[in-house]
């Protein structure tokens, strides 16, 4: 470890033990209200757990875009995430979920495919990482399978860069994550609503921060340029879960196009 | 008339002319004969008896062969005929500027100043007197005399002169005259010439027409709304507009105030600056904040000495009705209880949404140029100015206006803006609950404070955050935002399934005008859901952010989002005050009516379940909008269809509003009303202009001769063509042949000539 990296360490350190102890000090002085109504009702990172293959590649992924969603907009959400399996009772608190992976898993239980259906066809919505990005390989095959089973009559389809989620808080052009294996974003549209949206570029392993606050993986091709983009996307899809189209109504798009020309 | 006798000789026998010279001549010839047999007959007495009784014989088969009869004629010399035509329509009592008479005055002096001309037309012609307007009807000359009434409502000239034809087809009229203003109110297409019809028909009549109507100097002084162009149905929150005619006749340099009056209150006015125009074209416009249907009357000022005071204030009825659903949604970020109310008000194609959502605070850093976000600026001003009145209902979930009561923004102003949107338009507000809401939102002390359904304390005020369902209250039973089921029981037993919520907004003070509908079973049990009205408006109060978990976890536990739908689709309706959730309904079977025509008014009663109601008092009285005079009243029962129907007349004309008020063991279920007209149609005071054009045109045309009224000596301007007619009125024919003494005649003088020859010895 260089001098620099030592500086670095220490400083990330003290400055967040200065922070944790601030914060706390000042939720003493503030009144009661500033706090959301109840914690369940704060936007929640519900990961799925399942049988075999990898379900947490990215531990830090989730609770590193919460840390940021609170910070840059005026969601309320919990720093901390849930993970659940589909056949959980509770599914259905979180309207939310997110499914990531690196490996090959057997196929979910049709409890599992059928409250998961139940769940997205009224008003759930899906996001799903694959943390190595090939084709046709390990998490992929799998998640493909499972989607058909979903909806066997209903394919990913390639969203298209004007789809709202490229522009549901920041103005993006395309998708991006830890590696940019496609620039695309595929998904299923149940009437005006995306409910299933499917990255291959591992969104989570650029948002992964370890507890001492470095960056768990290296973003390529693009470095932390590429990084900052990916947190963008990341809320962008959930800002889009929680306000749909609003951003294609019609009072907006004017503002949205001049600023995309 | 004059009868008297023809007589007339004929001989039907022999037709022909020359058949007769034929026969007269074989008759000159058999007697010539006869002569040359008995000539050497002596004594002479005897030859020129015998020749005397040939000659008998030859008249009398003369006689036989010719059939002579003489035909007695009963005969008639009779009068043609001249038709005085008098209008008697409503424009005839107007008083002619400054003269101070009518001008149905100047046509009866007409028939005193005239009076010899009239007597010698009655010696020589046949005279028939007939009014009109938009018919005919005949009168006796003493009428005028005694007084005419001037009652018609529609002059129409094209109808009368197709009825005078008609009524005097075949008949020998040499002239009508006609006295009239000309003023013909029958409307025809841009594209139809009313002057060329006229003539026309004029001209089918085959006599000439003497036209009479009143001077220049008559014409009325009159102002007159003489058209109103305006849509009889319109919708809430949008700008109705009447373009209005105002014609003006014998004023010059007025300042004009024009006013529109919803009943008695006035909704718009305009001062008008009149010089020196005939006519003006203005533009009246409101905005109706409630649907129904409604009276509305434009109306001018009576000026000095104006003709008609009727014709400066028009009355009609507007309908106004629901497009969508304007809803605007301000959101104070962006959560899941959002997320899913907006989702139930998208689906919804009879709403038109228009949502704000607060998706970065000023404290948020978002760590990108503003070109690279997004986000737009939020359009208070627009939204709560101008814009405000086109919503029928906001919602603010869960907001905090105070980062936007800046010195450029005052929200505070706004919220003020949104009081009156409420109370004075009618609108619907509806306050979310959240960790920035009611209290936390820092509403208490607002103009907002003041419409919802519970008092804030910022101080008491507070937040549980228990996982609780919620408990219907006794008025939440009956109420139509809760009623998720039409069966009561199973209501109670769905709101009872419904899961748990997140926690409320804790403000105990409920209002003494609101309604609880729900609460939360914490301490004190605060307000979950109530709701009050306020003035013209509805304001509701729902004090969590987490009723979205009715719709998305009662799906989880195996059942279905429907009932959380149904809460928003009700919360909706009512807030709006839609009209399917009034219990009564009153109806009338048309707007407008004749004097004394029936009107059918029918009255239905829905229960709480919406189904009819039967058995239920009603209380219904029917009113002049304008006096408040009671016309009819009446009580009913309504049946086992939940209807009452009932029929009324009146004479009066009039706007009249009938109301229903249904009530039950005391407590009023509901009241409803409706507005109706009892109206003629009377267009004469619209254009109160004499048409001397028309009527001039009209004897040109029929070879007759236009007169300005008032005319004295009017036997030196025309003179009237009077050939004489006769007319038989019976006749008689007497045979001369086919009778006995004839035949004994010839028989006597054939037997004599026998006798005689006889006696002579002759052969």
């Amino acid at each position: 470890m260089n001098t620099y990296k030592s500086h670095h360490l220490i400083f990330t350190t003290v400055f967040f033990v200065a922070f944790f102890v601030f914060t706390n000090i000042l939720n003493l002085f503030l009144p009661s209200h500033i706090f959301a109504m109840g914690e369940v009702s704060k936007f929640t990172f519900a990961q799925v757990e399942y049988h075999g293959g990898n379900w947490n590649p990215r531990p830090n992924g989730g609770k590193r875009l919460m840390w940021e969603l609170i910070k840059r907009t005026s969601v309320e959400a919990r720093i901390e995430t849930v993970s659940l399996r589909l056949d959980n009772s509770n599914l259905f608190e979180y309207p939310f979920l997110y499914i990531s992976g690196d490996q090959e898993f057997p196929p979910l239980s049709e409890k599992e495919i059928s409250n998961l259906k139940l769940h997205l066809e009224f008003g759930g919505t899906l996001f799903i990482d694959d943390c190595i990005g090939k084709n046709d390989f390990g998490f992929d095959k799998s998640i493909r399978r499972e989607i058909k089973r979903l909806f066997p009559n209903k394919p990913l389809e390639k969203l298209p860069s004007d789809h709202t989620v490229f522009k549901s808080f920041y103005l993006l052009n395309q998708a991006y994550g830890r590696i940019m294996e496609k620039s695309f974003l595929e998904g299923i549209t149940i009437g005006n609503r995306t409910v299933i949206m499917y990255s291959q570029n591992d969104l989570a392993g650029a948002w992964a921060k370890d507890p001492l606050g470095n960056w768990e993986y290296e973003v390529i091709p693009g470095g932390e340029t590429q990084r900052s983009m990916a947190f963008r996307l990341g809320v962008n899809i959930i800002m889009y879960t929680l306000t749909g189209n609003y951003k294609q109504d019609q009072v907006h798009l004017p503002f949205i196009l001049r600023r995309q020309m | 008339m004059e009868n008297f006798t023809q007589w007339n000789l004929s001989f039907v026998g022999v037709e022909s002319n020359g058949l007769r010279v034929l026969i007269l001549f074989l008759a000159v010839v058999a007697l010539y004969f006869s002569w040359i047999s008995i000539r050497t007959v002596y004594p002479v007495t005897k030859r020129w008896l015998l020749l005397t009784l040939r000659l008998f014989v030859i008249a009398l088969i003369l006689i036989l062969l010719f059939q002579p009869q003489i035909e007695q004629k009963e005969v008639v010399r009779l009068k043609n005929k001249v038709v005085c035509l008098l209008d008697n329509s409503k424009s005839m009592t107007l008083k002619g500027g400054d003269t101070g008479i009518t001008r149905f005055q100047l046509v009866e002096n007409f028939f005193k100043d005239n009076a010899s001309f009239l007597r010698e037309l009655h010696d020589n012609f046949d005279v028939d007197y007939l009014t009109f307007s938009d018919s005919i009807k005949e009168i006796s000359p003493y009428d005028i005399e005694k007084g005419i009434a001037l009652d018609g409502t529609n002059t129409d000239i094209a109808q009368i002169l197709k009825l005078v034809k008609k009524r005097y087809e075949g008949k020998s009229v040499k002239g009508y005259l006609v006295f009239s203003d000309g003023a013909d109110t029958v409307e025809l297409p841009s594209t139809v010439n009313k002057p060329d019809i006229l003539g026309n028909l004029a001209k089918d009549l085959s006599a000439p027409l003497f036209t009479f109507s009143p001077a220049g100097n008559m014409e009325a002084k009159d102002i007159a709304i003489s058209n109103i162009s305006y849509d009889s149905f319109t919708f809430i929150r949008s700008l109705w507009k009447a373009d209005v005619v105002i014609r003006i006749f014998g004023y010059k340099d007025l300042k004009l105030p024009i006013t529109l009056k919803q009943g008695n209150d006035i909704i718009s006015s305009k001062v008008l600056e009149v010089k020196n125009e005939n006519e003006l074209h203005i533009e009246l416009s409101f905005t109706p904040y409630k649907t129904g249907i409604f009276l509305y009357t434009i109306a001018l000022p009576v000026q000095p000495h104006e003709a008609i005071v009727e014709n400066n204030q028009v009355s009609f009825l507007v309908k106004i009705v629901r497009d969508k659903i304007r809803v605007m949604h301000v959101c104070g970020r962006p959560s899941w209880d959002e997320r899913f109310l907006r989702r139930v008000l998208k689906s919804d194609p009879n709403v038109d949404l228009i949502s704000f959502f607060i998706l970065r605070t000023p404290t948020d850093l978002s760590e990108a140029r503003n070109e690279e976000l997004s986000l737009i600026p939020f359009p208070v001003d627009e939204l709560f100015t101008q814009a405000l009145s086109s919503f029928d209902l906001v919602i603010f979930q869960n907001f905090d206006y105070r980062p936007y009561d800046t010195s450029f923004f005052r929200f505070s102003h706004y919220l003020n803006n949104l009081q009156k949107f409420v109370i004075d338009q009618g609108g619907g507000f509806l306050m979310i609950g959240g960790d920035i809401s009611f209290s936390q939102g820092g509403y208490d002390g607002t103009a907002i404070e003041e419409i919802l359904p519970i008092k804030l304390n910022a101080e008491k005020d507070t937040i549980d955050t228990s996982r609780l369902k919620a408990v219907l209250t006794d008025d939440g039973l009956k109420h139509p935002i809760t009623m998720l089921d039409e069966n009561t029981d199973r209501n109670v037993a769905v709101w009872k399934d419904l899961p748990e919520l997140d926690g409320c907004n804790v403000a105990t003070q409920l209002k003494t005008t609101a309604i609880p509908l729900a609460t939360y079973p914490v301490n004190g049990d605060p307000p979950l859901i109530s709701v009050q009205d306020v003035g013209l408006g509805r304001c509701m109060a729902i004090t969590t952010d987490s009723l979205w978990r009715w719709g998305f976890l009662s799906v989880g536990k195996g059942g279905s989002n429907r009932h959380y739908i149904k809460f928003w689709q009700n919360t909706i309706k009512w807030l709006i005050k839609d009209p399917t959730l009034n219990p009564v309904r009153l109806t009338v079977n048309k707007e407008t009516f004749l004097p004394n025509e029936e009107v059918q008014i029918k009255i239905e009663v829905l229960g709480r379940n919406y189904q009819p109601l039967e058995g239920v008092p009603l209380d219904i009285d029917i009113t002049n909008e304008f006096s408040g005079k009671s016309i009819h009243s009446t009580r009913g029962v309504t049946g086992n269809d939940g209807q009452y129907k009932f029929t009324m007349k009146h004479d009066r004309e009039g706007y009249y509003i009938a109301k229903a008020t249904a009530k039950k063991e005391n407590d009023e279920i509901g009241q409803d009303y409706t507005v109706f007209k009892i109206a003629l149609e009377n267009k004469e005071f619209k254009d109160p202009s004499i048409r001397r054009d028309i009527l001039a045109r009209l004897a040109e045309i029929s070879g007759g001769k236009h007169f300005d009224l008032p005319v004295k000596n009017i036997e030196d301007a025309f003179s009237l063509e009077n050939p004489s007619i006769i007319k038989l009125v019976g006749k008689r024919q007497i045979s001369l042949w086919d009778n006995w003494y004839i035949f004994m005649m010839i028989l006597t003088i054939v037997s004599t000539e026998w006798w005689i020859r006889k006696r002579s010895g002759l052969s």
